[in-house]
């Protein structure tokens, strides 16, 4: 036990001081630093500027008006309904309006004409953007309440039946998938980069070892099987110590920029995860990095060469990124309870995954979990003593990476004897 | 103290690597583990060091199981290692702290270990900036400062020039003194010759040959005479012209005549012709065979 934890520590110390581990650490926090500050900063910046801020291209719009309707009309119409615009009148045709756009004069140009036909001219819609939408919406309305008179019909009825509205509430019984998609998504990010960073350092520190011949030395002063161990404990709490770093910095600037974030809600529901569903992603997080980190492990004990442990390590990583994959397109599209997504949840390579995200959006029921979690660590558990068995076996074994076959034949005749 | 190895078997798959091999090697004396690449040194050493079981068979020492918390072990593998890109304190620190060292005399051991070999200034250096022979130093600090009681060096001289390689030999004859077990493993037999008392000769996993060194240089048949004076001239003339059927091989040089020969028979032959025609000789000797001969002869020439 004591040498375990002269590895453990060993491990632990060698990464927590290695350069990427600090560099890593001190673009995640500055990174964090700035997204949470934005808000803040972009507050100061327009404070200090005042009123002088010019008007930005994008936020000018021309009328060109061709329709039956008053020249008047349209433009306190649209400049009523979109106050954030500043809405020049002009006099020109679509050839005009395009060079306008083109000559960066305006950030668009509307050109009506007859009873409901428009044309919107602008360089391109942001994605982000709903200007299109608002102005469809306003010459609709304008166009309806045109019929509507015509129909011989007041205009206050008119009005009252355009702005009908429907007094509705949304009642849940099982968990907002939109409020809780951003924590789960950050959630499925951190068990990402964790396999993925952490599992392959797990097997290159192995591969290290044994390619610079050190592991001769050391198989003479400890067991493999506590080698390991220690050595996946190691990295492993190397890797929370990073997570906790994140997230201290996450909370810290968050606290430190609270007033200014109040509005971004965005930002809000990532640092409202209910307690329930932070306590299984973090087991889902570690069951999840030992699992993948046994197996790196072994790959690292059969390769003999530093050069070999990537094209070695491929399988597993695919894998990870197979089941990664998966669960965000399922969580994209909202499609969280079907067959694929069952069955990912029941197999141990994905399960961290898929469960991670399934009990944080929807409702898994407690005992699917529980059958979930608890299979995972009875494979954890496996994969670990296999692992041990294969490292044991690899450790000194140099020359070509055995096939699948030979290790498992190896394996047997190791068991005999 | 001595560590005895009772019929050890050891296979890996369909090849068996070590077959029934045995031998004692004594504190305070130097053991020498010999046989071509392949033969099953390394497996051997591995299985004294615990690293693999053995299938059959027992090690231990002074007739008891292996306690490993009392024995330590220093074993300095042929393919040298440590980790390249760590500090070269950290390391050792390491590595001593896994031998159940504590922290303060590991320091100290390191210390002593590093000043003897002329090292000390590379303390807080990374082992890859040093040269291929100091890494060879700090690698044997290494099985140095945890004061083993079992000393492995497996080709312990290979890459050390003449000055390093002589201060290993002094050192490594001040740990014999001191009465711990060294055992070599080599293929420069003549350091071997040098050090060594008892030898085992491994050829595919079994013994070719194993006991004391003089006792099995003189357990070889004495077929080859040497004789210097001013009449060998002559003697190789009578000698090639009466004993042809005894002389394997024969040849002068100005000082000496070798002559090899098929029977331990034809030596009182050639002495019969000296004596009778009162040839003129300084001295007359048989050559026991050296180590490399025994070397070859027992794993025969490598067939």
């Amino acid at each position: 036990m004591k040498k375990f934890f002269t590895v453990f520590k060993f491990e632990f110390l060698n990464l927590v001081k290695s350069k990427v581990f600090i560099v890593l650490s001190l673009i995640a926090v500055i990174g964090i630093g700035l997204a949470l500050s934005y808000p803040r900063i972009t507050e100061l910046i327009n404070s200090n500027k005042g009123e002088e801020t010019p008007v930005d291209a994008d936020m000018t719009m021309a009328v060109i008006n061709d329709s039956i309707y008053s020249d008047d009309d349209m433009f306190s119409l649209l400049q009523g309904a979109l106050p954030d615009y500043k809405i020049d009148k002009i006099d020109t045709d679509l050839d005009g309006a395009k060079q306008l756009i083109k000559d960066e004069e305006y950030g668009y140009v509307i050109y009506l004409d007859g009873e409901n036909d428009y044309t919107l001219v602008t360089e391109s819609i942001g994605l982000d953007s709903s200007i299109n939408y608002r102005i469809d919406g306003i010459l609709l309305s304008n166009y309806k309440s045109f019929l509507l008179a015509n129909e011989g019909i007041e205009e206050d009825r008119v009005d009252a039946i355009l702005n009908a509205t429907m007094e509705a509430e949304v009642f849940e019984t099982g968990k907002n998938q939109a409020s809780s998609f951003s924590y789960t998504y950050v959630l499925l990010m951190f068990l990402y980069m964790i396999i993925i960073i952490y599992g392959q350092m797990v097997a290159t520190s192995v591969a290290t070892e044994k390619s610079s011949r050190a592991m001769e030395v050391l198989v003479t002063t400890i067991d493999p099987v506590r080698m390991m161990f220690g050595k996946v404990l190691g990295i492993g709490a190397a890797a929370l110590c990073q997570v906790a770093i994140v997230v201290g910095a996450g909370v810290a600037f968050f606290n430190l920029n609270a007033e200014y974030i109040a509005g971004e809600q965005m930002i809000g529901t990532l640092f409202s995860i209910p307690a329930e569903t932070l306590i299984v992603s973090v087991i889902l997080i570690v069951l999840g990095f030992f699992v993948y980190a046994f197996l790196y492990a072994a790959v690292g004990s059969l390769v003999s060469r530093i050069e070999d442990v990537s094209s070695g390590v491929l399988p597993i990583t695919f894998i990870s990124i197979g089941a990664f994959m998966t669960v965000m397109f399922s969580m994209v599209n909202g499609n969280l309870d079907s067959i694929l997504m069952k069955i990912c949840t029941f197999f141990p390579l994905t399960s961290p995954y898929a469960l991670l995200v399934r009990m944080s959006m929807t409702d898994v029921g407690i005992w699917q979990s529980i059958g979930a979690i608890g299979l995972l660590l009875v494979t954890c558990i496996i994969i670990g003593y296999i692992a041990a068995m294969i490292y044991k076996l690899g450790v000194l074994m140099y020359g070509k990476p055995p096939k699948l076959k030979e290790i498992f034949k190896l394996l047997k005749t190791n068991k005999k004897a | 103290m001595e560590i005895q190895l009772n019929g050890i078997v050891k296979t890996f798959g369909e090849k068996t690597a070590v077959d029934d091999v045995s031998f004692t090697a004594k504190g305070g004396q130097a053991f020498g583990l010999l046989g071509r690449n392949g033969a099953g040194k390394t497996t051997t050493m591995r299985m004294i060091m615990d690293v693999f079981k053995a299938d059959e068979g027992t090690i231990t020492i002074d007739n008891q199981e292996i306690d490993r918390k009392e024995i330590r072990f220093g074993y300095l593998p042929e393919e040298r290692g440590l980790y390249p890109k760590k500090k070269i304190k950290d390391q050792l620190l390491y590595l001593a702290e896994l031998n159940d060292m504590p922290r303060k005399k590991a320091l100290a051991a390191i210390e002593k270990w590093l000043e003897r070999l002329d090292m000390k200034q590379h303390l807080d250096k990374k082992l890859d900036t040093l040269s291929k022979g100091n890494q060879q130093k700090i690698q044997l600090a290494s099985v140095l400062m945890i004061d083993p009681d079992i000393i492995i060096l497996d080709e312990p001289f290979s890459g050390l020039d003449p000055v390093n390689a002589s201060v290993l030999q002094e050192i490594v004859n001040e740990q014999i003194k001191e009465g711990k077990i060294v055992i070599f493993s080599s293929h420069q037999m003549n350091n071997i010759e040098e050090v060594c008392d008892d030898i085992i000769i491994l050829d595919e996993g079994k013994v070719a040959l194993s006991g004391n060194l003089n006792s099995i240089k003189n357990s070889f048949p004495k077929t080859h005479i040497q004789i210097t004076g001013r009449d060998i001239a002559k003697i190789k003339e009578e000698t090639e012209k009466k004993l042809s059927s005894f002389i394997k091989d024969i040849s002068i040089s100005e000082y000496e005549l070798d002559i090899h020969l098929y029977t331990e028979k034809g030596r009182d032959e050639i002495l019969d012709i000296i004596s009778k025609e009162s040839y003129d000789i300084d001295s007359f000797r048989v050559v026991k065979p050296s180590l490399n001969e025994i070397f070859i002869d027992a794993t025969k020439g490598g067939e």
